[in-house]
């Protein structure tokens, strides 16, 4: 579990600051699909990134399973991300002259494990989502719903806690995104935590729980749709 | 992550920037070549100045001066030599040295100037007009000396010197002077007794009153044959005894010593270059520290005693490291100039590698992990240059080794001035130290600042 007491996110200083996040008290349940839903501008994107400990609030607490992040110093949340957390990006952020194998197994090699566990481990996920034919492609050979889903495969591969996806169908067409959501669902399913950013209500049907946000103040809901059906 | 994973990324992400890659490679490898023939230059010129060193020390060996001293307390400028007493204590100091001196000894001719004007003179009573004519020649040995064959007494008949002939009252001839004294008809044959007087007389002394003299019969031990020596203006002695007896003869009375006999002289291959002249330089100074200091005409402090190798020597040593040092100094500054470039391939790396760095981040690489890969491209490129400029140099070193010895052999001594491109180790070694060293410092900055950045701030920026 994840939760975030009297986070508040302010970037730059004086009368040009922005108060990305203001007063934000939120919980990451485990094993459940969260959307984070909110228009552009919103800090949606902002509440992902410290949820993900990508980034961190300017004051308040973020704690994850009772250890708390605000505390950890850059080469502990580093450690924390590459052992807890997975992220699929709108854009992909897939390095394009790696393989495919290559950038599936980058959690995995960054941890520091063997060429040959990281390689199975890579190829049994690929699988799973039926990209095994491109495992030896260059990434910039993909069309984009490929992409997304190698950036899935990357997300999952060293079997993370949580998975945080921002924007994820942002960048493809309704079938792909279709496919995408339903991938969300099924990792969720598998029993662990998923975080959607969306601004898209629809999208956003998948959760079982609801994060709205206006101009940096989040509330939480309950969605009465949700990953389990 | 793994070493051969980062190692992989970095050459991985120079491969794709392959004609920044290649620039940098060109860079380094020019300057590490002109690094490596300024080294080169430098280092050739000190081992040719030992060189001829060597060569100057092997043809001619050297001897060792004793000067006097002028009296800086007098208002007469009164010039005196060392006494006969610290002569004796340079003897004992020179025992110690057996890698700097080869013989040595103190001929009677320079026994001769006193306080109260004393002069020793040597003559026999049978053999007056042969010793007169040796008397300049003798040289009073304090103790066992090897008589190496390069210099004086390879040993016809008889038996060579050895310790117990301190304080005998034994004598060595040369052949010259045995042939010398058959001419008078003295027909010696070794354990024949050889009378020998010695007389202190002081200058003023008209009337003998003040004159003291002592006869010793000496036996003839051994007959050597004298050596050639290529100074020709060093008279090699012809008769050796022992000078122990004089101690008691001169008494307190204060004579003063004109030089020493004393030097070193090997033939090559039976010594080594660098302890030799270390071994010079230590003997020298503990003599001198023994004497106390002398003073010039000037009333300036010199020295009583040197080495006359050293004193010649000086120069072209302190010439052949000026030297080093100019060239080390180029090759540091251009090595400084260049460093830019490198530290550049480093800076635009970062830059160009902005997301995907940001990326790995997120994904958990720490800044330890960024900064490795980031050193090994600009080790990888390093290295590369580096070896490259090691083989140029070598290959070029055969053409331009004759093109140098024409140049260069005209210009320095008229002598056989060589430059050996053979690469030490150590350079190549040293140059990849350096620009690797440098290239870090220059661009931690660029790296620090990308290390505190938050991480999804990195990602945004490229997005």
């Amino acid at each position: 579990m994840i939760e975030l007491k009297d986070v508040n996110k302010i970037y730059g200083k004086g009368d040009g600051a922005v108060h990305a996040l203001k007063d934000v008290n939120v919980v990451i349940e485990d094993g459940k699909f969260t959307a984070i839903l909110g228009r552009s501008g919103s800090g949606k994107s902002t509440l992902m990134n410290i949820i993900g400990a990508l980034d961190s609030p300017t004051s308040g607490t973020v704690t994850a399973n009772g250890k708390e992040l605000t505390l950890l110093n850059q080469n502990q949340l580093a450690e924390y991300r590459n052992a807890t957390t997975g992220f699929i990006f709108q854009s992909f952020y897939l390095e394009p002259t790696f393989t495919v194998l290559d950038n599936v197994a980058m959690p995995l090699t960054i941890k520091g494990e063997s060429r040959k566990v990281r390689e199975r481990k890579a190829c049994e996920i690929l699988e799973k989502l039926g990209l095994s034919d491109k495992t030896y492609k260059k990434a910039n050979e993909l069309s984009g719903g490929q992409k997304q889903r190698v950036s899935i495969a990357r997300a999952l591969v060293h079997d993370p806690e949580i998975v945080l996806a921002d924007e994820p169908t942002g960048n493809l067409d309704s079938v792909n995104g279709a496919e995408v959501m339903k991938l969300l669902r099924e990792i969720c399913a598998m029993g662990k935590s998923v975080v959607l950013v969306t601004h898209n209500m629809e999208d956003a049907k998948n959760a079982q729980n609801i994060i709205r946000i206006t101009d940096g103040v989040a509330v939480m809901e309950n969605s009465v749709g949700g990953a389990g059906k | 992550m793994k070493f051969f994973d980062s190692f992989r990324i970095a050459v991985h992400n120079l491969w794709q920037n392959k004609s920044r890659t290649l620039l940098t490679i060109i860079i380094v490898l020019v300057v590490s070549a002109l690094i490596m023939a300024m080294c080169l230059l430098g280092t050739n010129f000190i081992s040719n100045n030992d060189r001829m060193l060597t060569d100057m020390l092997n043809e001619q060996g050297t001897t060792y001066v004793v000067s006097g001293s002028y009296d800086p307390d007098s208002s007469m400028r009164e010039y005196r030599y060392p006494e006969y007493r610290q002569i004796k204590e340079l003897m004992d100091i020179a025992r110690k040295y057996p890698d700097a001196v080869d013989y040595s000894g103190v001929k009677m001719w320079s026994v001769s100037y006193s306080d109260e004007s004393y002069s020793l003179s040597m003559r026999s009573e049978s053999l007056e007009q042969a010793v007169m004519g040796l008397s300049d020649t003798v040289v009073f040995t304090d103790f066992s000396f090897p008589m190496p064959a390069t210099m004086c007494a390879a040993v016809k008949e008889g038996r060579t010197w050895n310790a117990d002939d301190n304080g005998s009252y034994r004598i060595w001839l040369s052949q010259d002077a045995m042939m010398g004294l058959a001419k008078l008809g003295y027909n010696l044959k070794l354990g024949d007794p050889l009378p020998i007087s010695f007389e202190l007389r002081r200058g003023e002394d008209k009337n003998g009153s003040d004159t003291v003299s002592v006869t010793n019969s000496y036996t003839l031990t051994g007959i050597f044959e004298k050596a050639q020596s290529n100074n020709s203006w060093q008279r090699l002695p012809d008769v050796y005894i022992s000078a122990d007896f004089l101690k008691e003869f001169i008494g307190d009375r204060k004579l003063y010593v004109g030089s020493v006999d004393m030097g070193f002289y090997r033939a090559e291959g039976t010594y080594n270059y660098r302890t030799t002249v270390n071994a010079f330089k230590k003997f020298v100074d503990e003599v001198n520290a023994q004497l106390g200091p002398a003073y010039n005409d000037e009333g300036e402090e010199t020295v009583y005693f040197s080495n006359e190798f050293l004193k010649e020597s000086r120069m072209m040593r302190i010439i052949g490291l000026v030297i080093l040092g100019i060239m080390v100094i180029l090759a540091f500054l251009i090595l400084l100039l260049s460093i830019g470039s490198v530290a550049n391939t480093i800076i635009i790396s970062v830059d160009k590698n902005r997301k995907f760095i940001g990326l790995m981040k997120a994904m958990g690489l720490k800044n330890k992990g960024v900064n490795s890969i980031v050193y090994k491209e600009a080790l990888i490129t390093i290295l590369i240059g580096v070896v490259l400029a090691t083989c140029l140099v070598l290959c070029l070193g055969g053409p331009m080794t004759s093109l140098l010895d024409m140049i260069l052999g005209g210009m320095y001594y008229s002598s056989e001035f060589t430059v050996r491109f053979t690469v030490s180790p150590y350079v190549p070694i040293c140059t990849v130290l350096a620009f690797l060293g440098m290239a870090i410092l220059f661009s931690r900055g660029s790296l620090n600042k990308m290390g505190k950045a938050d991480v999804i701030t990195i990602i945004s920026e490229v997005a």
